[in-house]
């Protein structure tokens, strides 16, 4: 803390809120509301989603237990044009991000995500899918990974300063609220 | 105490020990810090863009932050140990990868047929520190192994996919003959001096010529599982 004309300024650290966000994800409910009917927020947040990375007017489907959604990330007709468009915006903000911070700067607040993140979605994926009965630990590293990766990508839209209904900021707020967003078949957006 | 029977439970102790025994273990954390880390930013992070779905995409993320975390564990131990953070990150030290990382992966099946035989490779390594005399040393080991043997059995598991087609078991044994050439040397030269100083220390059991020849056999059962067959190579004599 400094002072500036007899009043004390905090100084602010440019990637707190990564900092913060890191720091929140050990509290976040992940995988808890898997298998439940989407309620109307859900709903509206999953086609905020889709509209914002480039797929409006897709529809938006439930998805009800965990063999369901191992078939849904398997199935041949999952739509390429949906990754690619999100690796598209995550190449721009980490383009952003590196010119707001430094490149340095934020690759170290990024990996300290990605360790707060291992462990905590690792284990939420293993207790869910075994309270299901499911046990199948390839399968709760694909849920595991899709957190972490979607973590990844909320990081990265707040190093690179952008608002609450950025697609990776919405996409987080899914797996935030319990649920794991699978992904786009054909012009279908699945949650389980 | 003769080295037979060295027991070493912490850090902390390690002060009291010979500066030969320091230097054997600080080359072993060095090595499995720099190569976990290499392995993961020149496979697994590329690999995910050639996944084929986003189960195989996800699942690869995963082992990619396994393999970092591994790293992650091998550097705080290091940094325990006294060993400068510059040791231990591949493009900071002037210690070179292992050989293996100068493979360019050009396709999923080249990925899938690295997890089959170079994790296998790397749970050899692993299980080599499992009885290790520096405790710390061995609790990261046994800490490490699940997650190696997960990493060979999603070679086995994408590989039992790929053979389901005559084209894909094409494109897999292809990926394999390029691959395992490369793979014998993972475990370094016959008579390594190396290898005798970590044995001496009971840090390591086994000669250098052993764990290869070990691997070969577990490398050409993990391959016929897959019906594939591996390529003849030449090993450098004991």
């Amino acid at each position: 803390m400094s002072a500036c004309a007899g009043r004390p300024v905090v100084a602010v650290e440019p990637l707190a809120p990564v900092s913060r966000f890191a720091d929140s994800l050990r509290r976040v409910s992940w995988f808890v509301a898997l298998g439940q009917d989407l309620t109307d927020d859900e709903r509206h947040e999953a086609a905020d989603y889709v509209a914002a990375i480039g797929f409006p007017g897709t529809t938006i489907s439930a998805v009800a237990d965990w063999r369901a959604a191992e078939a849904t990330t398997r199935d041949d007709a999952w739509n390429r044009a949906w990754w690619d468009a999100e690796e598209r915006a995550r190449h721009q903000l980490l383009d952003a991000a590196k010119q707001r911070h430094g490149e340095h700067a934020v690759m170290t607040a990024l990996s300290r995500v990605m360790l707060e993140a291992s462990d905590v979605v690792m284990g939420a994926a293993s207790v869910a899918a075994a309270h299901s009965g499911v046990a199948d630990p390839a399968l709760a590293r694909v849920a595991a990974g899709a957190a972490a990766q979607a973590a990844y990508q909320a990081a990265l839209a707040l190093a690179a300063g952008t608002d609450d209904m950025h697609p990776f900021a919405i996409k987080f707020r899914l797996f935030a609220a319990g649920r794991w967003p699978l992904g786009l078949v054909g012009n279908d957006f699945r949650i389980f | 105490m003769s080295a037979t029977d060295l027991q070493v439970k912490t850090v902390d102790e390690l002060k009291d020990y010979p500066a030969e025994y320091r230097t054997a273990l600080e080359k072993i954390v060095v090595s499995h810090a720099i190569n976990e880390l290499y392995g993961a930013q020149v496979f697994d992070e590329p690999a995910v863009a050639l996944a084929p779905t986003p189960y195989a995409k996800w699942l690869t993320c995963r082992v990619a932050m396994e393999e970092y975390g591994h790293h992650v564990r091998f550097f705080e131990l290091g940094r325990q140990m006294g060993i400068p953070a510059e040791r231990m990150i591949p493009g900071r030290t002037e210690k070179r990868p292992l050989s293996i990382f100068d493979y360019p992966l050009e396709s999923w099946e080249e990925f899938v047929a690295i997890k089959l035989l170079g994790d296998l490779a790397e749970i050899l390594q692993v299980e080599d520190l499992l009885h290790c005399s520096f405790h710390p040393l061995r609790n990261l080991a046994r800490m490490t192994m699940p997650e190696e043997k997960f990493h060979a059995q999603f070679g086995i598991d994408f590989g039992l996919e790929l053979v389901k087609t005559p084209e894909g078991k094409a494109r897999l044994q292809a990926a394999v003959d390029k691959v395992f050439p490369v793979m014998p040397a993972f475990f370094g030269r016959p008579k390594s001096k190396n290898n005798e100083m970590f044995r001496r220390w009971r840090i390591k059991l086994r000669t250098n010529e052993d764990m290869r020849d070990d691997y070969m056999n577990r490398a050409r059962e993990a391959a016929g599982k897959l019906g594939l067959t591996l390529p003849e190579v030449t090993l450098e004599a004991a």
